[in-house]
């Protein structure tokens, strides 16, 4: 379910406790959660708003609320707004892609300290030259084409577009500027989309550089960038000589990894057994999924390759480009 | 050509339908079309009626409508909920000879009943009609007891089975160890779906109590719709809690299992 443009514009306006029952009330399912029971539960109580799960046990003087049920009375702990980036070849994107950021979202805000705003999904560029890579402007499509029926996921083709294949790391930088580029005070929820058209192209060359040197300011309502991941990219971290130390370092300590394991890896003993992650274990975090679920890009263009269906496990609009222009039909 | 046409009809709660209900579909077609002897020219998606009594079965007008949405845009697979408005459970035999009916328009004879297959007028072939089933489908005919040997004669010999499985042989070996199920091999079509998808309704259904998101697991619209009425929660998996399945329950017959997943 897509939101319109204008009631995005009127959602994103309200704030807090409010702005929680405007999602609940127009987004779609998977965003109406704990949230949304709390609040119709604050709707409903008199004198006492509603804590979240985690302050149920402070006890509070039954007379203490005079303050009205308004948004500034709903209290919460602050939690810690975080933007998921995602970088990978999304050839094709699938299912499964688009899983991994749900888990994630649901995850991190399991913990009571997070509160997912957007993701970003992050296609790789032509320049990594990696065997039936399709052109970047295709996947790109596609992805957009999937991340549609989301409210919160979108696509940013800025790695894709550059000439060279980019270090994740860089990335990462890229898109942390990106975040911090943005007028402080907007609902990120949303904006994802439309934020990007307001990007700001004036700022100078020599500003980004010298941003990057110093590091980027820290402000309190600065959302954290984190990369998502599978478990393999947290195992390909112990591959001699494909990742620079200083750049694990960079990953794992100014940002953070939401790693989701498939059947067969162990990402809890990788990181204990790693000198380099164990320090910022509390930022790796590791997403178990329950269940297998193998179905891959790799699977489905193979099946592609022979003619079998592979409905079902993409989004119908990314199946329908890739018949209509016949991808993945050869090696 | 001299393909036959061939309707693969699916029984089970379908609670949701899921992706992966779809997915069987999907792959048996592939399969029956690549032996070169088959056209799929249809499928039934046939939700068991309440009164089967599993745990959490949520009401059958919800369970069809959500087949119903979840199937709009498919083109070839259909739902039907004639076996949903049965008064009874009815056996999964019994709901075969209804669709086949239906299919050769055509009063079922007792000389149909001999015939696997019935010769029409014309040269076209005529149409059949496969269950189309899981691996551990199969297992269920090895519990003693539990089917009607007449009924599993007619099940794969009359009907014939397509059974979508893991990359594991248990298919292979159930079939192998049955003389039933081994005399009618040649209509028992195994297809392997290669790659781990476990995503079943049982996990869906957990999801959704837990407020957690099955988003790409099943169609958009079947979330709205069971976001709209309030399906699955924990009180809706309570549901039949102490009660038998009503194949277990009919007295004097033998209970069969439903095949679903």
């Amino acid at each position: 379910m897509e939101l319109g443009s204008k009631l995005r514009t009127r959602v994103l306006k309200l704030r807090s406790f409010r702005r929680h029952m405007a999602i609940a009330v127009h987004t779609s399912f998977e965003t109406v959660r704990l949230n949304f029971t709390r609040a119709v539960l604050a709707s409903m109580s008199r004198n006492h708003p509603i804590p979240s799960g985690r302050t149920m046990s402070r006890k509070r003087p039954v007379g203490s609320a005079k303050r009205t049920r308004t948004a500034r009375s709903f209290e919460q702990p602050k939690k810690t707004k975080v933007v998921l980036l995602a970088c990978g070849s999304f050839n094709p994107i699938t299912n499964m892609h688009l899983r991994m950021f749900e888990l994630a979202r649901d995850h991190l805000e399991d913990t009571g300290q997070y509160e997912v705003v957007q993701g970003i999904l992050s296609p790789v560029g032509d320049g990594y030259e990696k065997k039936g890579l399709i052109e970047a402007s295709h996947r790109g499509e596609m992805a957009k084409l999937a991340a549609e029926s989301s409210s919160w996921i979108g696509v940013d083709t800025w790695e894709s577009r550059q000439a060279n294949w980019l270090e994740t790391v860089k990335v990462l930088r890229h898109h942390r500027q990106e975040l911090l580029s943005r007028e402080p005070d907007t609902d990120v929820v949303g904006t994802a989309k439309a934020g990007r058209k307001r990007k700001r192209m004036d700022a100078s060359s020599a500003t980004k550089r010298r941003k990057l040197e110093e590091g980027p300011p820290q402000r309190s309502d600065e959302p954290r960038l984190m990369l998502l991941c599978g478990a393999d990219m947290l195992d390909s971290f112990g591959v001699p000589g494909l990742w620079k130390p200083e750049d694990i370092e960079e990953i794992v300590s100014s940002y953070g990894l939401v790693c989701i394991t498939r059947g067969g890896s162990d990402p809890e003993a990788f990181i204990q057994g790693s000198d380099l992650l164990w320090p910022h274990r509390h930022n790796i975090h590791v997403v178990r999924e329950w269940v297998a679920n193998d179905v891959s890009a790799t699977h489905i263009r193979r099946a592609l390759r022979r003619g079998h269906s592979v409905r079902y496990l993409l989004p119908d609009p990314v199946l329908g480009y890739i018949q209509e222009r016949g991808l993945y039909t050869t090696e | 050509m001299g393909r036959i046409p061939l309707v693969l009809l699916a029984c089970g709660s379908f609670n949701p339908i899921t992706n992966q209900h779809m997915r069987l579909f999907e792959l048996a077609r592939d399969h029956m079309h690549h032996t070169g002897r088959f056209q799929v020219v249809g499928g039934i998606v046939s939700p068991v009626s309440d009164s089967y009594g599993k745990r959490g079965l949520v009401p059958a007008q919800h369970r069809v409508a959500m087949a119903r949405l979840a199937l709009h845009g498919s083109g070839w697979v259909t739902v039907d909920d004639w076996e949903s408005r049965q008064p009874d459970w009815t056996e999964t035999v019994v709901t075969l000879r209804h669709h086949l009916q239906k299919l050769l328009g055509q009063q079922p004879s007792a000389a149909d009943l001999q015939m696997p297959h019935s010769s029409l007028e014309g040269s076209s072939e005529p149409p059949q009609l496969k269950l189309l089933c899981g691996a551990d489908f199969l297992d269920t005919f090895r519990v003693p007891g539990l089917w009607r040997a007449e009924h599993v004669e007619e099940l794969v010999g009359r009907f014939g089975l397509v059974c979508v499985s893991r990359g594991d042989l248990q298919a292979d070996r159930a079939v192998h160890e049955s003389d039933t199920l081994f005399r009618h091999r040649h209509n028992i079509f195994l297809v392997r779906e290669w790659v781990r998808n476990e995503t079943s309704a049982t996990e869906i259904r957990r999801a959704l109590r837990r407020g957690l998101s099955v988003k790409y697991l099943l169609p958009d619209a079947v979330i709205d719709y069971v976001r709209e009425h309030q399906l699955y929660t924990w009180q809706s998996e309570q549901r039949n809690k102490d009660a038998v399945l009503r194949p277990l329950g009919q007295q004097g017959a033998p209970s069969e299992p439903l095949n679903d997943s």
